[in-house]
């Protein structure tokens, strides 16, 4: 704590220098409104901040533990007071939402100096840009259809991971069979929809993309809509009984352990099992979600800061200083290693720094599934629609869950008006 | 001239007293209720914006099943939490009436509950119920592995649980100031009943417990409006599930209006709950106002 505070002093001195020799430039500062409060987030945080003022800025920040919905009522109180925060933590379609209601710092400069739109992986390019200027920097890309399988489980019943939802299904009779828990799960409105992300988007990537990024409503009465929900379904019966009430990081450990053979589940997985103490390629095996087309499939989630547009010229130049900061190497390494997930620029090498082989492997499936276009973005983590639309599916996908008595077919038309009545 | 003005600031003294309590009461229920009612009839979105927008959020949010089940559960939930913990409350009071050894002991065991918040009530409730943390969980390490206690994730018996969770924390408050009520009551009333050759139950029934009707009244108006601000004993324990079927109507209010950014249907079911409790405390009021008007004419 001491050694951390002098580090801020003497930067913050070292800077009291600088700002005297040049009056008359502005100095960079900064306030970040982020909801990583605790643990490995707020360290990696942390070292954003170091970083941003041995680059010769001044770092605040403005942690708001809890939901993100706790993050978001304060912004728009400071929206609504005309004090809009200089940097936000902010993803996916909520970028759109909020630079069509507030305006927009505009970074096109230092994106075109760094190259951004070359590194910048193209589904993400998009978000940042919803009105064709950066508005935004990503921090990072989580992959969200991972399989973890227990090593254990498939060693005892020579089985393989399976690539497609048939071999999927197979693999699991013979696992309830053997009287073990298939699928290790605690239901959510979020991760019942993150396993549902993987279903349709394994059977059906074209459904994917009309339902569940475009909101098409037809899409989600189709007969393959129909089809995923059976699907998921059966994978419920794939299921223990204690599925309500149970924390991800419980079913987590249910597959680490070998009490339960698959668990569908985003890359923060890895950070928390290794955490944890178990090892990849002895408690568990990582592999991308069956998928029925046969590629390389990637469902992205992404965190990001957003800038709204300052009048003070100092916080104007800590914007640009901060999204350079963020879009570095060295931070992008540093951020997510601790996170679990890889950084959003596909031109850092992985080798180096401490990623694990399943975040490698996550880098390498990212590049391969941009260059056979099978990259997507991920409803289940507010990374397509806008949240009304994700809440009023989830709600459904939820229920759907929870409740045998909804068929498939009631299932998607469900989807589909929930979706309608949001409009 | 001083005297005068002396008695007057005495005469204004109270009602000078009183006006900042009544205008931060006029502030945060009136204006702040038409400024909601407004909101749910504008345009608002993910910011408040004021401009008319009609009264289709409604439309919307009286077709979403979500709201539909919170707003079926508020009903049944508060019915069945404020007369099971009447109910519970009455029965605990009277066995402690019963001059037992230990009163203050039992008294203060009862009461605990109400000290303890609503998540932690929530959470402990929780892992007690779940089937792989509590009862089933245990009675089947104990050998019994049939054992079948999962309502909490069953859809139909869940806001039983959450039922049941609500009666153990509040009964300990309704016995506390039943029991007050059952100490008041004049001691001749019942000893002229055991004379009359009235047995202790009878006596209760027919004599004790309607002396003291105007606690029940209190303690259904206080139990009613926890019952229908319920929102963090339900986070802790269901999250609303399995599915929605536990969902109340304040965790959709605060979804709608800070998680989707629909904030026009957020005010929109806010002022249904305000309307659910108008269901309530309007009878209860015109009641009130009709017996003091009752009494005074009685005492006039």
């Amino acid at each position: 704590m001491k050694s951390h505070r002098s580090v801020r002093m003497s930067s913050l001195s070292a800077f009291a220098v600088v700002a005297v020799a040049t009056t008359a430039q502005a100095e960079p500062k900064i306030n970040m409104m982020h909801q990583w409060a605790q643990g490995s987030e707020a360290e990696a945080i942390a070292k954003l901040g170091e970083m941003f003022e041995a680059a010769g800025g001044s770092w605040e920040q403005t942690a708001i533990s809890g939901h993100t919905s706790d993050m978001l009522a304060k912004l728009s109180a400071d929206i609504v007071a005309g004090n809009a925060p200089p940097a936000v933590q902010l993803k996916g379609p909520e970028i759109a939402q909020w630079s069509a209601v507030g305006t927009m710092a505009d970074l096109d400069d230092v994106a075109a100096e760094e190259g951004w739109d070359d590194v910048v992986a193209p589904e993400l390019v998009s978000v940042m840009k919803p009105d064709g200027n950066w508005v935004a920097a990503p921090m990072n890309i989580h992959r969200v259809n991972w399989l973890y399988s227990s090593k254990a489980i498939l060693d005892e019943l020579g089985l393989e991971v399976p690539t497609s939802w048939d071999e999927f299904n197979a693999a699991c009779d013979k696992i309830m069979a053997a009287g073990h828990t298939c699928i290790a799960h605690g239901a959510a409105d979020w991760s019942d929809t993150t396993t549902f992300d993987s279903v349709v988007y394994g059977m059906d990537i074209d459904l994917y993309r009309k339902a569940f990024q475009d909101g098409d409503v037809e899409a989600m009465r189709g007969q393959g809509m129909v089809d995923a929900f059976a699907q998921l379904r059966k994978m419920v019966g794939y299921m223990d009984d204690g599925i309500n009430g149970r924390s991800w990081e419980q079913s987590m450990t249910m597959t680490m352990t070998g009490e339960a053979a698959f668990f569908l589940m985003g890359d923060w997985t890895v950070a928390s099992a290794n955490l944890a103490g178990f090892k990849e390629g002895e408690d568990y095996l990582c592999n991308q979600t069956p998928v029925d087309w046969g590629g390389t499939g990637f469902i992205l989630n992404a965190d990001s800061v957003v800038f709204f547009g300052q009048e003070d010229p100092d916080y104007v130049q800590g914007q640009k200083l901060l999204a350079s900061t963020i879009m570095s190497p060295e931070f992008q390494v540093t951020f997510n290693v601790a996170k679990g997930s890889i950084p959003s620029r596909t031109d850092v090498d992985l080798s180096k720094g401490g990623f694990t082989g399943c975040q490698q492997q996550g880098l390498a499936d990212l590049k391969a599934s941009a260059a056979e276009d099978t990259l997507v973005r991920s409803m289940a983590h507010n990374m397509t629609v806008p949240q009304k639309y994700r809440g009023a599916m989830m709600e459904v996908i939820t229920e759907f869950v929870a409740d045998d008595s909804i068929t498939p077919e009631e299932a998607a038309e469900q989807l589909a008006e929930a979706v309608e009545l949001q409009d | 001239m001083q005297p005068l003005l002396g008695a007057r600031l005495s005469r204004w003294t109270p009602q000078l007293v009183l006006v900042p309590t009544l205008a931060a009461a006029f502030v945060y229920v009136v204006v702040f209720s038409v400024w909601t009612l407004w909101i749910s009839v504008s345009q608002s979105t993910l910011l408040p914006n004021m401009a008319y927008g009609g009264f289709g959020e409604y439309a919307a949010l009286w077709q979403s099943k979500r709201w539909i089940v919170s707003y079926q559960n508020l009903f049944l939930f508060g019915a069945l939490y404020v007369l099971g913990s009447l109910f519970v409350g009455t029965l605990l009071a009277i066995l402690i009436d019963q001059r037992v050894r230990f009163e203050s002991v039992w008294r203060t065991i009862f009461l605990y509950p109400l000290a303890i918040s609503f998540i932690v009530t929530g959470t402990v409730w929780r892992w007690i119920f779940h089937p792989q943390t509590g009862v089933e969980r245990a009675l089947s390490d104990m050998g019994w592995l049939s054992a079948n206690v999962d309502w909490i994730t069953d859809r139909d018996m869940a806001l039983y649980v959450v039922v049941f969770t609500g009666i153990w924390h509040a009964s300990g408050f309704a016995m506390a100031l039943i029991l007050a009520g059952l100490r008041s009551v004049d001691g001749d009333l019942i000893k002229a009943a055991q004379i009359d050759g009235a047995s202790m139950p009878r006596i209760y029934r027919c004599v004790v417990l309607p002396t003291i009707w105007p606690i029940f009244v209190a303690v259904t108006v206080v139990l009613l409006q926890f019952a229908i601000k319920t929102y963090d004993l339900v986070v802790a324990l269901t999250q609303g599930g399995p599915g929605v079927a536990t969902t109340v109507p304040a965790i959709v209010v605060y979804d709608l209006m800070f998680e989707r950014g629909q904030i026009a249907q957020g005010a929109a079911a806010a002022v249904m709950i305000l309307a659910a409790l108008a269901i309530v405390l309007v009878p209860y009021v015109v009641w009130t106002s009709w017996r003091d008007r009752k009494q005074g004419a009685a005492h006039g």
